[in-house]
């Protein structure tokens, strides 16, 4: 029996880091040899003005930020093919000024993607990834009010690109992969209002006063478009959860890995959770989010909670032993919940980065009794003896 | 059996080492020679083919810009083609190190930024130390510890590199062995992030190449081609093995030089051990005799003989591999400095000894060897005791068997010809069938010749005539010196001839093209082709100068033209008659037709092997798409591949604008070109331009195409080498088998003074001999060479010359070597006992 300890921890603003992190971990793991001299981006701090859309579009200055798409899909015809996805388009800043070459190489950030695609009605699970340097030939990160967020030439084989777009009331967001024979095209419309991941939309993430983000979410989007694979095409609708996160230097060193939850209930609510893991397997900082049906958030802190691992899943290809069942006590939300990965095997593995592999999956949420009580995703990193630590 | 030979074995290298020793060295040569070649000719191909692959590693696919560049433009469809895993952009330069004006260094811009799993190899060298972001910074660079070692460069250090005019500062951030990420990574390189290395280098907008690894299970070739039609063949996509296919045809006339001498060198070394070892079968044959007369089976001698023959051979074999592997490496530099100053490519790296040339090492050596002992062991194991025993060998079919050989050999000659007159001249190889056919007829002829020559001889004394004539005595073994002579003498002279004609030829055409007072060129640019430039305002200045009367200036691009990847050259063609740079074949109106016409001119070579005429078209696949011009005339021209030139303003109308590669200037009368020259020099003394008067360019210019030659030196010194062992071991021989008849002349009241010029005579005799001969064949051999040879592969005109000097000297220097040869044997012969002749007659 797997089960994971907390910590007691003052309350404190929650933050979600998984994007973070892992952009991090992997800019670094990559041996990509991108300026991280701390000093010279603007870490993220209390006071920040927010202004919308606007910042929907990339935040210069910042050394990381990412747009983070995951979901359920259907399609329309019967007998419907349920799909789950991760879109993800990370910026990683390589350095703060923008560059003085001539050269059409030249770069000031890179961009990076990951997205996947999971067939729950047949267990198959795809990965797809890129990395590019923002130059105008290869990827970039539109200005407002261009519709475009980002952009990206396709993975090497990929004739399509990868975009992102604003449509002036949701996203818009495509991706390919012809080696891995899939892709998605989906628009995306909020179902719930913009909700602020910790007070103001700073989150912290630990007790370093650099170790905080700007982060917000679309915690419930309706989502239709169409699904490829293996040459075949869906129309599908379903839902969707968004977050956009920005900020430089955001994580402990002693951080090795986390978890992160994204759950959408039936009735209406969601419910965002984090914990993130030291060296010593201990919960270095953890925290919660309730959404009520209104777009009503509250902020929990550990003691509000409790998460416990029910099983273990092991990889094998990597080797890595992740939890892969739990049970979630929300007292003060009435929330007992066992939350159930649809499918094991739902590892990322990238070919790209030497051991950067992780979990990102589609799960059920049941009640004890085990009724559908609601569906979301859940992000497991850090796991496996040869996973790379973060930053 | 077997103890007898062990012990046989060992008394025959006691009693006789030196015979013994000429043997083992007579197959060594002959190895030595045919495998020396052979590393140096794959050791270059090799260099090259390890140049093609990317620094990306081992690249599937290799994309090259049809202008020799490629615009950044064409990446990303190159990377999103169908079948593509990885696509690594490469922008590449040749750089001069600050301080060190002879010292180039490739620079390779790639992506650092780009995690593919294909660089992260290379990039984990990056000591651990290293600052995050390095990568990034200006002058960032990452060096090879094999080029850190010799430029003395370590991590940290700030070096100065150089191109064209231009001065940058570069920071070794890093030690990286590339050769171990990738084995076609070079050894000696410099490596940036590429948006740095076009800013730097003037190269925004353009990559060199780019490689393409291929997702897996995917067909090469037809990937290559989806490339190719999703630029709308705008671009070249090419396997590795197309490449080096490419590289081998780059190289062409080099590795002709190269494959043609190793084949002689086959021819030569393998009839060198031939000969030694049927020299040392005869001196056992009374051996062998005495072994019958003891019971042996004809069997178990053949055996015995055959056995001794493959531990020679073995021998043999042994040292050759060893002295051919030494002779490339003393031969290394000359090769390399074709390599790279001729062909600019990279210099060879290591030498490589495959399975396959040790094979043929075994090949030459044992199986010359084997053979060469092979019929005199057949005809010991048919002959019977007493024979064997005779002191005196039987000689009496030798005339017969003469006249056969020598009308066998004539027919072969008169059948190659015709055959070639009648139907060969359309094969592309047939000059190599003429000419291996001209050296296998000579060791046919050289017997019937021998002994007519020698038979006509009259003997007055016991002196240097009786010398002669008693050739034909002994017409067996001296038939075979005096071929071996003549084989190595025609290839002397063969190579002299086409040496010598190519050079005189080549010192025309340069006088003829030469005509500016000064020429000046960017340092880079001899080495990087067209990507050093001048510009515009230094052009200016120069002109300014108030010695110079008239500027001339070049610019040239490598473009496809017919298929083959050539030197496009824009000049003034409004240049009076007296300063054009042509020698023109197709008459003197071509210039000012090619102005009328908007046509170009192509070279001798291209017109040559593109099949095209004044009055055809050329079509030329520029960077901005192919262009179409009408042949307006044909001009002599020795490039490698050729090409094709055309005026400035064309070229600019037709393939876009650009720099040009160097400038000619015409001077003032009075006005001294050393003296401006210098002036020049003085005003720019970093070193970034080559700066050289008519004369010292012209100096330059048969510099190169000696060094291009160096190579044969190796088979002439080593064909003077096998002659003059072949001559030592013949008159070895017949100082064995003679020493009855010259105890009978010492008996007779010879002195040994006499007997020793006896044998000095023999030799110069046949030293005379296989001059004559070799001399005959090998003018013939220089007439296939220059005219049919030459001609065929690459479309050169040779004026037929008689380098008398050289050819003067190589007779004197085979004369001397003859004479030299013959001491010892002359030596030991002078010391034959008057009672051997009792003792052969007991």
């Amino acid at each position: 029996m797997f089960r994971t300890t907390f910590a007691k921890r003052s309350r404190k603003t929650p933050f979600r880091l998984r994007r973070l992190g892992l952009a991090a971990c992997i800019a670094a793991l990559a041996g990509v040899w991108v300026g991280f001299a701390a000093h010279a981006w603007t870490p993220a701090q209390p006071g920040y003005k927010w202004s919308f859309p606007r910042d929907h579009w990339a935040r210069g200055g910042y050394k990381t930020e990412w747009w983070y798409f995951t979901g359920h899909l259907r399609s329309a015809e019967e007998p419907a093919r349920r799909f789950g996805f991760q879109f993800t388009f990370f910026r990683i800043g390589v350095s703060r000024e923008a560059p003085r070459s001539g050269s059409a190489w030249a770069a000031g950030n890179l961009i990076m993607g990951h997205a996947a695609l999971t067939d729950l009605d047949h267990g198959d699970h795809r990965f797809s990834e890129l990395v590019v340097r923002a130059a105008p030939l290869l990827a970039g990160f539109g200005r407002h009010p261009d519709p475009r967020l980002a952009w990206s030439v396709g993975p090497p084989g990929t004739s399509d690109e990868w975009r992102l777009r604003w449509n002036g009331n949701g996203f818009d967001f495509t991706m390919a992969d012809a080696g891995k024979g899939f892709g998605f095209t989906l628009s995306t419309r909020p179902l719930k209002p913009l909700v602020f991941q910790g007070p103001g939309g700073l989150s912290r993430k630990g007790p370093g006063a650099s170790e905080a983000s700007h982060y917000y979410s679309f915690t419930r989007m309706a989502a239709t478009g169409t699904v490829r694979q293996d040459g075949q095409e869906w129309e599908v609708r379903g839902t969707s959860w968004m977050d956009k996160e920005f900020g430089s230097n955001q994580l402990g060193r002693d951080t090795v890995g986390w978890d992160w939850f994204s759950l959408q209930l039936d009735d209406g609510r969601e419910v965002m959770l984090y914990l993130l893991r030291s060296r010593n397997g201990r919960v270095r900082y953890a925290g919660a989010t309730v959404v009520d049906p209104a777009g009503t958030v509250r902020y929990l802190v550990p003691d509000d909670w409790k998460l416990s691992a029910t099983r273990e899943w092991t990889s094998p290809v990597t080797s890595a032993a992740y939890p892969a069942g739990w049970t979630l006590h929300i007292p003060s939300a009435a929330i007992r919940t066992v939350i159930t990965p649809t499918l094991p095997d739902q590892e990322n593995r990238s070919t790209l980065i030497p051991n950067l592999f992780y979990w990102e999956g589609s799960v059920d949420v049941e009640s004890r009794s085990g009724e559908r009580v609601g569906q979301g995703y859940v992000e497991l990193t850090g796991y496996g003896e040869n996973s790379r630590p973060p930053i | 059996m077997l103890r007898y030979f062990c012990k046989t074995v060992s008394a025959h290298w006691r009693t006789n080492p030196v015979l013994y020793g000429l043997t083992v060295l007579g197959v060594a040569l002959g190895v030595a020679s045919v495998i020396s070649i052979r590393i140096l000719n794959q050791s270059a191909v090799a260099s090259f083919a390890a140049g093609v692959r990317t620094i990306g590693g081992a690249a599937d696919v290799v994309v090259t810009g049809n202008g020799g560049t490629l615009a950044d433009a064409f990446y990303p469809p190159v990377r999103g083609t169908p079948g593509v895993r990885a696509a690594w952009p490469v922008f590449e330069t040749t750089v001069a190190v600050e301080g060190r004006s002879d010292t180039f260094v490739r620079l390779l811009g790639i992506d650092l930024l780009a995690p593919s799993a294909d660089f992260r190899d290379a990039l984990s060298g990056l000591p651990p130390e290293a600052e995050p972001g390095v990568a990034a910074r200006r002058g960032w660079a990452a060096a090879t510890p094999e080029l850190a070692a010799a430029m003395g460069w370590s991590v940290g250090d700030r070096i100065k590199v150089r191109r064209g005019e231009n001065v940058h500062a570069l920071h070794v951030g890093a030690l990286v062995d590339f050769q171990r990420w990738g084995a076609g990574g070079s050894g000696r390189a410099v490596v940036m992030d590429i948006a740095q290395a076009q800013s730097l280098f003037d190269g925004a907008g353009t990559l060199h190449r780019i490689g393409v690894g291929a997702a897996e299970g995917v067909d090469l070739p037809a990937l290559a081609a989806r490339i190719e039609d999703r630029l709308g063949g705008r671009v070249d996509a090419a396997t590795p093995a197309e490449r080096t296919g490419q590289a081998r045809q780059l190289l062409g006339a080099f590795r002709l030089n190269l494959t043609a001498l190793s084949m002689v060198s086959l021819l030569v070394g393998t009839f060198l051990v031939f000969s030694s070892m049927r020299a040392c079968l005869v001196w056992q044959r009374r051996e062998f005799g005495v072994l019958r007369s003891l019971g042996s089976t004809p069997a178990q001698v053949l055996a015995l003989i055959l056995g001794e023959a493959a531990l020679l051979g073995v021998l043999g074999v042994a040292v050759g591999i060893v002295a051919g592997y030494w002779t490339a490496i003393w031969n290394l530099d000359a090769v390399s400095s074709t390599l790279t100053n001729v062909y600019m490519l990279r210099e060879i790296e290591s030498l490589e000894v495959t399975a396959g040339t040790l094979a043929l090492a075994v090949f030459a050596g044992l199986g010359g060897a084997l053979s060469g002992t092979l019929l005199p062991a057949l005809d010991v194991w048919r002959r019977d005791t007493r024979t064997l025993l005779d002191i005196y060998p039987v000689q009496s079919a030798g005339a017969a068997r003469a006249r056969m050989l020598f009308r066998v050999g004539l027919a072969l000659m008169v059948g190659a010809l015709v055959w070639y007159w009648l139907a060969g001249w359309r094969w592309r190889p047939s000059g190599f069938v003429l000419s291996t056919v001209m050296m296998l007829c000579l060791p046919l002829l050289a017997p019937w010749l021998v002994q007519r020559l020698t038979a006509r001889v009259r003997v007055p004394d016991f002196g240097f005539r009786y010398g002669v004539r008693s050739l034909g005595a002994t017409l067996a073994n001296t038939a075979f010196s005096v071929s071996s002579l003549a084989m190595a003498v025609c290839l002397l002279v063969g190579i002299t001839l086409l040496v010598g004609s190519f050079r005189e030829t080549l010192v025309r055409w340069v006088d003829r093209s030469l005509r500016a007072d000064v020429y000046v060129t960017a340092t880079v640019g001899a080495r990087a082709g067209p990507r050093a430039t001048l510009s515009a305002d230094l052009v200016e200045r120069l002109g300014r100068m108030p010695e110079v009367r008239g500027v001339d200036p070049l610019r040239r691009l490598f473009l496809p033209v017919g298929g083959r990847r050539v030197a496009v050259v824009a000049v003034d063609l409004n240049l009076p008659a007296e300063q054009r740079r042509l020698g023109l074949l197709s008459g003197g109106g071509a210039v000012a037709r090619a102005l009328r016409e908007r046509g170009v001119l192509v070279g001798e070579p291209l017109s040559h092997g593109a099949s095209l005429a004044v009055g055809g078209t050329v079509e030329i696949e520029g960077p901005l798409g192919p262009v179409r011009l009408p042949v307006s005339g044909i001009y002599r021209d020795y490039t490698e591949g050729g090409s094709v030139t055309m005026d400035l303003g064309l070229m600019a109308e037709t393939l876009g604008a650009g720099r040009l590669t160097s400038v000619a200037l015409h001077l003032k009368p009075g006005a001294h070109p050393e003296a401006v020259a210098a002036v020049i020099e003085s005003r720019h003394p970093s070193g970034f331009l080559r700066v050289r008067s008519n004369q010292h360019l012209k100096a330059d210019v048969l510099r190169v195409f000696d060094q291009t030659f160096a190579v044969t030196r190796i088979l002439q010194v080593m064909s003077l080498i096998i002659a003059a062992c072949a001559i030592t071991l013949t008159l070895l021989v017949v100082a064995q088998e003679k020493a009855s008849e010259i105890a009978l002349y010492r008996t007779l009241g010879a002195y040994r003074r006499q007997v020793f010029l006896l044998f000095v005579s023999k030799s110069a005799a046949m030293a005379f001999l296989g001059l004559a001969m070799g001399f005959t064949a090998g003018t013939g051999l220089g007439v296939v060479l220059i005219f049919v040879i030459q001609k065929s592969y690459f479309g050169w005109s040779i004026e037929w010359t008689w380098p008398w000097l050289s050819l003067t000297g190589e007779a004197l220097a085979i004369v001397c070597a003859a004479v030299l040869a013959s001491l010892y044997p002359a030596f030991k012969a002078s010391r034959t006992p008057a009672n051997e002749l009792c003792h052969a007659d007991a």
